[in-house]
């Protein structure tokens, strides 16, 4: 597709100075902004390293990355171009900064990036024991605050201790995001003006005891607050019954809402100083307590990234950076703290500031709640404006019917006092002519419950019609055609997420397949609730109330009439149901059996527990459950799984950050859960035509759907009152307690902040519904319900004026087409529930996805193995398991009794048995170099001195310490050979034994290493080698003995090695108890056998 | 080794070429390690093992080369094939290097000693210490020294850089400790001393770069024996041995089919990955996933394939410190030097690594103790203990090692006794007979840990602070501790034979598998990308590189991560698969590999999930209970209280898990203990004495304040801010009270007054009589016999106005229970009703006969409709709760979700929302 005539005056603007492109929704910037990276690299040749997108979404930087590569993929060489620009979050772009320049701005290098909800966390716990230290260190004002602090959280107007901790890290929160520390400001208190007023006043409206008010508010002095105070209350119970009418209104207005509540806010301030100033004190304390936690965890948040990122920038000797084109996406949607970034950003390029490529659009800006501040947009814009740099407006919409687009500016013109500029926008895209209105207005009027269920009821049957009559526009051919429409087609927006899910229940119950992202944060779902009970039963089961989750939970899927029982058969569920006891004889079988088995997973799981991650654990006990089986069933399955694997990661994450053991895993899930942790959705699949979309308005940036549905236009966003304010320019305000009564009180900085708040919030508002509204291609229904009477309150109040609909009355009426200046549109009211007859039938379930069957568990053998492993095992293959093959050490044996305390202070010195047998070995190979121990010189020279010593003395060829490999089928061994020699035409195959043996008794002893030569002889043999004869060496005694080394041994010998790989195949491994038990170091202990 | 008492053989090599050094160069799988096997195989077969030796860079590649000799049905001696360790290390036997956690201490100590105020202020964390190692390996692997840095250093920074660098390698010098690439020097030298004894061919496999040193040995060698042959693969940046002749080797191997698979997470990689597997008839061996960035995938690889029982090996090792055995170790460490925090200790106590009893019996002293918090030290312990046999005698042990380990030991001391305290304080009993293979796996890693644990302990022997006479707290030895641990790994134990192989892409170099799958080909995975060095960014490197110091920059690493890509897509031989996700496991988008360019367009896959062993079904949630268990309800309900039944009417299930079931979780950690019972209970008690004192009233302020504090020492909580917060609140409130309505309490003429008084109602309607308990905060008898009750919450004036509300309404019953029981008991005439709500502001609300006291009015009939209501509505209570009624009813779910902590017994966020839609 070519590019508008604005869009490539926005991409190939060349000026010198910066660039501001205003882009309306559906204006095409994203593709301005690829386009102008690609002009910019591949047409004006600028090298790729000079360019940097930011961007405030990851969203935004991956679709610009990916058609960046989309518009390099013909050729590798400009593919490697146009990815060598450096695309980017704002977020990311910091994060790299910093860690590229960690050394030079005091930075841990390796610091890690905080959570939000850690983050959050941590500064709560800062802020308690900031507070804790605070009382120990004498309340120190403390009481002051206290008795004043009105918390808005708590329904009494007095503290509550965990709601000061909340309203003190919000206001930190706060504070930050803006980039400031808190601070207090001043006030004067205009209580002489508004006498003057009073007196004014007084004769106007006929009461003459307001001239005495003022007379005394004059003469009252400023320190006298509480004077003031009453004279103040006196006033306002003088004026309260004076209307706003006639020729006072001006002056009446004048002291009723602005001078009278602006000295009361005073008086509030002043009077309150010394709590204010605890207030500060505390929070400036926990501030620094907070920054410490982070320094010495060595972790920032986002926040600190932003701010650490600024100040490197602005550092004198800070990096400079290389970018000559800088291109900044959503500028709209930049808070305080980001702004100063950017503005460093450019700064830090010296001489020469790079050119700014800016987009953005104040009627989409929408993330006030994130502090994102418009007006850095506006004032940007009039920057550009005045400094002679380009200003351009994209007014071509490339996405939706101009029907829309008419009725979007009808509906919000913009202008003063609205959120949203004048706009205008011209659709670029051509449609299908139509002859029913592209716009529809739905009134339910329902009894006084659930008005919102029936607005969904009705809104389903309308979106089947839509679905069965509408067509819609289909550009995949050559010409323009027509297409019908498909459930993906569809989106409903609201406004909150608990309305989304109210309205997709309804959907979802009339039979249109709808998805919806909760909204609900992973942590809030029933899926986490059980897995989370899961945890602490593992950790303690004695904890009833998790248990029985568990245990009706289809990890164990029990009834309540068994829990009876149970709990019937002991104190406490947990005796009854763990331990091997049968359980209560009266239950079903069927429910015995789940007992059972659960049983035995719970009981796996609990033994495993300090040796296997928690996120392991709880995976096999889902598996085992078959839990995954369960909630895929269910209507809302593919979330639920998908749930289910991001609570394993999530604890994953947390298991690799540290937050290690059931404990600390199980007690920071409890806490996720406890604070709501949000959570990002992360799709399992992509998305599939075939269900309807129920978001949020936000979630809806950036999206767009032929048909929009937006409902319950009734309904407003909660605003969260704080309880603490802050505001960049009067600092920290609060409410406090009125000495006279118990009506709280807000200060000036509070009022300002909070007027600041509600004004945004309305402008915010109208933005929203005008992004909202520019989501729909070609067709856009709005629909509101009202329990009882009608009222215009939010998004009603402009819809429904503008359009010239007064929906008062609760009856029905037919469908009736209408116009309002240009727009025209079908007008329907309906009431009560949709006739049951009338509802459609369901049509399509969401698909779930296939299950994948395990594979039967199944044992593994090991593919190599060492000879003395063999060995061991032809002695006892249960020794051999639990010595070599788990490599448990057991206790040490029965000689050396470990009942001894230690001591601390016991040399090292003394060899064991091991080491002095290694030592003798290296000795006699002659690789032993440090000085040789008397003991290990006397017990080689029986070798040496021996006739066998002799003759290796003067062999022909000799190897000694032969470590070698070889194969038995297709398993190999491992081995060591002491001795290989050949002497007088025979080849010598000898193993020394440094073992006690009682002289005379060497023949017996040998029967126990035979099969460790047997098999050495076996490998030389295979390998074309064979030995002649094979002596074990006694080195205490001085004697060797013979092994029998003749082919139906080797064949013995191999089959050993071949049933050494087999049991552990099958995992037999026998005991085979005789009297060597009692040096076993597994006798009593791991093993259960006992000496016949 | 005794080679050298053979004579040598004086033959040129069993490799063909007659050069003295060559250059094997060739694509991956051309054939390069087959060539020199050949070789080798050759001089085992003429008896001339001792004459040749490959050096290859890693122990797995070292085993994985004999086990392909031994293949060929040799018996190999494992000396023809070593690590480039070991042999540098069988020439400097008598050299002391120093290991990874003695040069971080060393560097700490540089650091602090060399390094400017910021440094310092960093010393202690792990990231700067381990950014500044990885530079200076990299400037020692570039010959580099300190004085060399300094000398070409450019900034201020290299200037600090250098300056620390030469602290560091003087106290490495001071300590006679060299460092690897000093040992590798050294090794060369002597080589050229010493000869190579019967060597008469070194072979060198699976390298793909030199350190300067590196070079410097193959140089000797290249003197020393007849003939070296060094195998490289194509296309790198540098080759070693100049004068070498370069033998180039054609490509030989097909390219295999290759396929591309795209899914939605890190997750579904691994699904689709799992899919293949299972589908395909090959044995599992025969099919290999490199990871190239391992630490993305390892989690959900073990999930998914542990779920589907698919046995894999990872052929890396793994942090040991990451396992839990060396955690436990450290806890105990760690709670011994706080002495014994109360918490933690309980933690550490009922792991069950710990010898400390029977799960049974520690978890009833884990709850025993729990209770005890926020007490710390052995004491409280062993109060907890006092019934439980196993943990106490557990508790003597660790008293002993309490009473050596509080003072100041010696390194050697601690050494001894924490190895004899790995053995007392850890048990690491054995699994189960017939575990499956994970199971058996987890239990010899386990094994495998404590081993490398013991090492540890050991080990921390080289650290100068921790040395054999250094006298140290036991602080300071778990510190030391920590430290080594940190640089330990935990070899993977065993090896499995039919699992799918899961390599890095750089212990896959030697690798050639039918099946191979590479996954997360995305932007900044496969490639990796790197950002520029803190210390010398890319400008300063080619800066180094012109003098002679050749630092790799960023585009080196990235020409080096293409090559590894190469490397990882030339292992298979019948199949490559290459897949990537659309989203990174924390649900953000991510871009396809550029490097799949080329590749076919991938398909979306079909849509999967791990399966269940089972299909389980559960018994639907039953309304009631079946008529068998009636007597059990009647046996646990032998008699009802007035809350009891404001629970039923709440929810049925409610009642049901609190008061028939009895269920009962964790005790409350000390910050919840103060809730809203407790503090309901202290104005009660208060109100209580101030209504009892005789005569003289005592001010309400100091009641409170006694009560309260009474309360905390119940709770065995300390006073807190939070405690006074709360207590502060409750005076206020009282005291307020008292002053607005303490002379108005009285409804009538308060002839008489009774507080806290117990009553029954009993529940006539029905046969067996049930009786309801009572227990009324204050009622009044006048001398008409007419009764007033009152009730005291301690809740905000608009909730009593509702709860008067929904008295009036028939749908409380509290109040009107009350009545009736003194109707019952007292014989008189049921006349009014109060509450009185004292939280934030005193309210008085509710209703008398006649509006006595100021109430709102009341008619006697209606008083007398209210009550039969009230006591019919019991009477179905209590017979709905003895028929067994358990229905999952909540009056409002506002309610489950914010005050009851039965939520995940009932299920009731199972259930779609209400109609009223109401969450809360
Ligand atoms: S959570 Fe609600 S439904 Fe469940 S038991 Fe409690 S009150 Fe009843």
């Amino acid at each position: 597709m070519r590019l508008s005539d604005d869009q490539e005056c926005a991409v190939k603007s060349w000026e010198r100075g910066d660039l501001c492109v205003v882009a309306g929704p559906g204006s095409g910037k994203t593709r301005v902004l690829v386009e102008r990276v690609r002009w910019l690299i591949l047409d004006r040749h600028v090298p790729p390293e000079q360019v940097l997108a930011i961007t405030f979404t990851e969203k935004a930087a991956f679709e610009m990355r990916t058609r960046l590569v989309e518009e390099g993929r013909p050729s590798a060489k400009t593919r490697k171009l146009l990815e060598a620009a450096r695309v980017s979050t704002i977020d990311a772009f910091c994060n790299r900064l910093i860690r590229e320049h960690a050394l030079r701005s005091g930075i841990d290098p390796g610091f890690g990036v905080l959570e939000e909800f850690e983050s959050g966390e941590l500064l709560r716990n800062a802020v308690s024991e900031t507070l804790e230290e605070s009382f120990s260190d004498g309340w120190d004002g403390m009481d002051a605050f206290l008795s004043s602090y009105a918390s808005t959280a708590a329904r009494s107007a007095r503290a509550d201790p965990l709601t000061l901790i909340d309203d003190l890290a919000a206001l930190v929160r706060r504070a930050r995001s803006y980039g400031q520390r808190p601070f207090l400001s001043e006030t004067r208190l205009r209580h002489r003006d508004l006498a003057n007023l009073l007196r004014a006043l007084a004769p106007v409206a006929k009461r003459p005891g307001l001239e005495d008010i003022a007379n005394r508010l004059d003469a009252a002095e400023d320190g006298h607050l509480e004077a003031i105070d009453d004279l103040l209350h006196q006033a306002a119970a003088a004026t309260k019954p004076i209307a706003k009418r006639g020729r006072a209104k001006a002056l009446v207005t004048m002291v009723k809402d602005d001078l009278l509540p602006s000295c009361q806010a005073a008086v509030a301030l002043l009077a309150n100083q010394p709590a204010r100033e605890w207030l500060l004190r505390t929070t400036e304390r926990a501030m620094e307590r907070f920054a410490g936690a982070k320094r010495s965890a060595g972790r920032m948040d986002f926040d600190d990234i932003l701010a650490a990122a600024a100040d490197l920038l602005a550092a004198r000797d800070g990096p400079s950076l290389s970018f000559r084109h800088v291109l900044i996406d959503e500028f709209q949607d930049t808070n305080p703290l980001q702004l100063r970034l950017v503005q460093r950003l450019v700064a830090a390029h010296g001489a020469e500031p790079p050119v700014r490529f800016v987009v953005g659009d104040i009627n989409q800006s929408i993330y006030g709640f994130r502090h994102s501040d418009q007006n850095v947009f506006r004032d940007y814009r009039g920057r550009v404006e005045e400094g002679g740099g380009e200003v351009i407006r994209l007014v071509e919409n490339f996405r939706t019917r101009q029907e829309i687009l008419d009725a979007a500016r009808h509906i919000l013109p913009g202008g003063a006092g609205s959120g949203v500029e004048r706009h205008q926008l011209v659709s670029g895209n051509a449609f299908p002519e139509k002859e029913r209105p592209c716009l529809e207005v739905h009134v339910v009027q329902h009894g006084l419950k659930d008005a919102v269920g029936a607005e969904g009821e009705w809104l389903a049957r309308r979106l089947f019609r839509l679905k069965h009559g509408l067509r819609l526009a289909d550009r995949s051919g050559p010409s323009l055609a027509e297409r019908a429409v498909e459930w993906g087609d569809i989106g409903v927006l609201v406004r909150t997420h608990s309305l989304a899910a109210r309205l997709a229940a309804a959907l979802k119950a009339s039979g249109i397949p709808c998805r919806t992202r909760s909204g609900r944060s992973l942590f809030a779902t029933p899926e986490v609730a059980d897995l989370a009970a899961f945890l602490r039963v593992l950790r303690n089961p004695r904890d009833e109330i998790s248990l029985a989750s568990v245990l009706k939970s289809p990890l164990c899927g029990v009834g309540d009439a068994t829990l009876l029982q149970l709990k019937r058969a002991s104190s406490n569920l947990a005796e009854a149901f763990t331990g091997s006891e049968p359980f209560p004889a009266q239950l079903d079988q069927d429910e015995d059996a789940r007992l059972r088995r659960f049983r035995e997973v719970l009981a796996e799981c609990r033994a495993d527990r300090a040796i296997v991650p928690a996120r392991l654990l709880l995976s096999r006990a889902i598996t085992a459950g078959g839990y995954r089986a369960f909630v895929a069933r269910r209507e809302d399955g593919p979330q639920a799984l998908s749930n289910i694997d991001r609570l394993l990661q999530w604890i994953g994450r947390r298991e690799q950050q540290g937050t290690a053991g059931i404990d600390a895993v199980s007690e920071a899930l409890e806490l996720a859960r406890e604070v709501g942790l949000a959570s990002r959705d992360a799709p399992e699949k992509t998305a599939d035509r075939q269900a309807v979309e129920v978001l949020t308005m936000h979630a809806a940036k950036g999206l767009e759907f032929p048909i929009v549905a937006l409902a319950s236009l009734q309904s407003g966003a909660r605003g969260a009152h704080q309880s603490l304010q802050f505001s960049p320019k009067l600092g920290i305000g609060g409410r406090w307690r009125h000495a006279r009564g118990d009506a709280p009180v807000a200060d000036s900085a509070y009022c300002r902040a909070h007027r600041d708040a509600e004004r945004l919030e309305r402008q915010e508002s109208d933005r929203l519904l005008y992004v909202a509204m520019t989501r729909a291609e070609e067709h856009l229904v709005l629909s509101a319900s009202f329990a009882g009477k009608a009222q215009m309150r939010n998004w009603c109040k402009p819809v429904f004026s503008r359009l010239g609909l007064q929906p008062k009355t609760a009856t029905a009426s037919s469908p009736e087409v209408k116009t309002a200046g240009k727009v025209r549109f079908r007008y329907e009211r309906v009431a009560g529930k949709p006739a049951p007859s009338d509802r459609p039938e369901a049509e399509v379930r969401l698909a779930t996805p296939e299950a994948l069957p395990p594979r039967a568990p199944s044992a593994q053998a090991d593919y190599v193995g060492a000879v003395t492993s063999v060995a061991l095992f032809a002695e006892c293959p249960r020794r051999y398991y639990l010595s070599r093959h788990l490599g448990l050490e057991g206790r040490a044996p029965a000689t050396a009794p470990r009942s001894a305390p230690p001591d601390p202070a016991r040399p090292s010195g003394g060899m064991s048995a091991a080491e002095f047998g290694s030592q003798v070995h290296e000795y006699l190979a002659g690789t032993l170099h440090e000085p040789v121990p008397e003991a290990v010189q006397r017990v080689a020279s029986r070798f040496r001195e021996h006739e066998l010593g002799r003759r290796a003395a003067s062999a022909s060829l000799i190897e000694t310490e032969m470590a070698f490999v070889f194969a038995v089928k297709d398993r190999l061994l491992r081995g060591t050979i002491d001795l290989l020699f050949e002497e007088g035409g025979e080849r010598i195959l000898l193993d020394y034994k440094t073992d006690r043996v009682r002289p005379g008794r060497e023949e017996v002893a040998a029967r126990r290493h035979a099969a460790q030569l047997q098999i050495y002889a076996a490998g030389l043999a295979q390998s074309g080698q064979p030995a002649d004869r094979a002596v074990v060496f006694y080195l205490r005694t001085g004697r060797g003995v013979d092994i029998d080394i003749g082919e139906p041994a080797l064949n013995g010998a191999r089959r050993l090695a071949r049933r050494f790989f087999s049991a552990q195949e099958d995992m037999d491994f026998e005991p085979r108890p005789g009297p060597r038990c009692r040096f076993c170091p597994h006798y009593q202990a791991e093993c259960p056998a006992e000496i016949p | 080794m005794s080679r050298r008492q053979r004579p040598r053989a004086s033959a040129l090599g069993p490799y063909p070429s007659r050069e003295t050094a060559v250059l094997l160069v060739g694509p991956p799988r051309s054939g390069k390690t087959s060539t020199i096997l050949a070789a080798i195989e050759r001089a085992i077969h003429a008896r001339r093992s001792d004459q040749v030796l490959v050096l290859v860079p890693t122990a797995s590649m070292r085993n994985h080369l004999l086990s392909l000799l031994a293949r060929k049905g040799l018996m190999v001696p494992a000396s023809v094939v070593s690590t480039m360790t070991e042999f540098t290390a069988s020439f400097t036997r008598d050299a002391k290097e120093a290991g990874p956690s003695v040069q971080d201490r060393l560097l700490q100590f540089a650091i602090e000693r060399a390094g400017t105020p910021a440094h310092r202020a960093l010393a202690s964390s792990s990231g700067l210490s381990d950014r500044l190692a990885a530079v200076i390996r990299e400037c020692w692997a570039a010959g580099a020294d300190g004085f060399q840095i300094e000398a070409v250093a450019r900034t201020r920074h290299h200037k600090e850089f250098a300056d620390i660098l030469q602290a560091f390698e003087e106290s490495l010098g001071k300590a006679g400790l060299l460092h690897r690439n000093q040992r590798i020097a050294a090794a060369a030298a002597r080589v050229r001393e010493e000869g190579l004894g019967p060597l008469v061919s070194v072979y060198l496999d699976g390298f793909d770069n030199f350190s300067m040193q590196q070079q410097e040995l193959l140089k000797a060698l290249e003197e020393q024996a007849e003939q070296i042959v060094v195998a490289m693969p194509e296309g790198l940046p540098r080759y070693p041995l100049p004068d070498s002749k370069t033998e180039q080797l054609p490509e030989t191997a097909h390219r295999p089919p290759t396929e591309a698979v795209r899914a939605a997470s890190p997750r579904g990689e691994m699904l689709e990955i799992a899919r293949r597997i299972l589908a395909s008839s090959r044995p599992l061996r025969e099919h290999a996933i490199i990871l190239h960035s391992p630490s993305r995938y390892l989690d959900d690889l073990q999930e998914v394939f542990e779920s589907l029982e698919i046995p894999y090996r990872y052929w890396a090792d793994r942090p040991l410190a990451e396992h839990p055995v060396a955690g436990h170790l450290l806890q105990w460490l760690r709670v011994a030097a706080r002495q014994f925090p109360g918490e933690e200790t309980i933690e550490a106590l009922t792991s069950p690594l710990t010898p400390s009893g029977g799960d049974d019996e520690r978890d009833a002293f884990d709850f025993e103790a729990r209770m005890l918090l926020p007490d710390s030290g052995l004491d409280f312990l062993r109060t907890a203990a006092r019934d439980f046999e196993g943990p106490l005698n557990f508790l003597e042990e660790v008293r002993e090692f309490a009473s050596w380990s509080s003072g100041q030991l010696s390194g050697e001391a601690w050494r001894n006794g924490c190895a004899d305290w790995i053995d007392r304080l850890q048990q690491l009993p054995a699994p189960p007979g017939g575990a499956a293979f994970r199971r058996l796996q987890d239990w010899r890693r386990a094994a495998a840990a404590r081993k490398g644990l013991l090492d540890a302990v050991r080990d921390t022997k080289s650290l100068p602070d921790c040395a054999d006479d250094e006298v140290l707290p036991l602080s300071g030895f778990v510190a030391a501790l920590e430290q080594v641990l940190r640089f330990k790994s935990l070899r993977e134990p065993g090896n499995p034979h039919d699992v799918v192989h899961v390599l890095p892409t750089l212990e896959s170099r030697q690798w050639s598998v039918p099946v191979a799958y590479v996954c997360g080909l995305a932007e900044g995975w496969l490639p990796r990308s790197f950002g520029e060095d803190p210390l010398f960014d890319d400008e300063d490197r080619r800066q180094l590189k012109a003098r002679g110091i050749d630092l790799r920059t960023s585009a080196d690493r990235a020409e080096y991560e293409r090559y590894l890509f190469g490397v990882a897509t030339s292992r298979a031989t019948e199949r490559l698969v290459l897949t990537y996700p659309l989203h990174d496991s924390q649900g953000r988008p991510v871009t396809r590999s550029t490097l799949l360019e080329g590749c076919e367009e991938p398909l979306d896959t079909p849509w999967v999930r791990v399966g269940d062993s089972r299909e389980p079904s559960l018994p639907s949630a039953a309304g009631a209970l079946p008529s068998a268990l009636r007597t059990a309800v009647a046996e646990r309900n032998r008699g009802f209280s007035v809350s009891g039944i404001a629970s039923y009417q709440q929810c049925p299930y409610l009642y049901f898990s609190g008061n028939t079931l009895k269920l009962r979780g964790r005790p409350a950690p000390p910050d919840r203990r103060l809730d809203s019972a407790v503090t309901g209970e202290v104005v009660h008690a208060s109100l209580l004495a101030w209504n009892g004192d005789q005569g003289e009233r005592r001010e309400i302020g100091r009641i409170v304040d006694e009560t309260f504090r009474a309360q905390l020492r119940k709770l065995r909580l300390p006073i807190s801010f939070r405690t006074e917060q709360a207590r502060l609140a409750i005076r206020a409130d009282l005291v307020r009270f008292v002053r607005e309505q303490g002379a108005r309490m009285s409804v009538c003429a308060d002839e008489q007054a009774f507080f806290e008084n117990a009553q029954q109602y009993r529940v006539e309607e029905l046969s067996s009589s049930p009786v309801v308990h009572c227990r009324i905060d204050r009622y009044e008898l006048d001398s008409l016999r007419r009764c007033f009750v009152t009730d005291y919450k301690y809740s905000s004036p608009g909730r009593v106005k509702a709860m008067v509300r929904e008295h009036l309404k028939g749908e409380r019953l509290q109040l009107l229970i009350y009545l009736a029981a003194l109707e019952q008991q007292l014989r008189c005439e049921p006349s009014g009703m109060a509450l009185c709500g004292l939280r934030g502001q005193t309210c008085f609300e509710g209703a008398a006969v006649g509006g006595a006291g100021g109430l709102r009015k009341l008619t006697e009939n209606r008083m007398r409709e209210l009550l039969a209501t009230a006591r019919a509505e019991t009477a179905e209570v209590v017979e709905e709760i003895l028929g067994g009624s358990i229905a999952v009813r909540p009056k409002d779910r506002g309610f489950c979700a914010r005050f009851c902590s039965f939520g995940s017994v009932c299920r009731v966020d199972w259930q779609p929302p209400d109609e009223s839609g109401g969450t809360g």
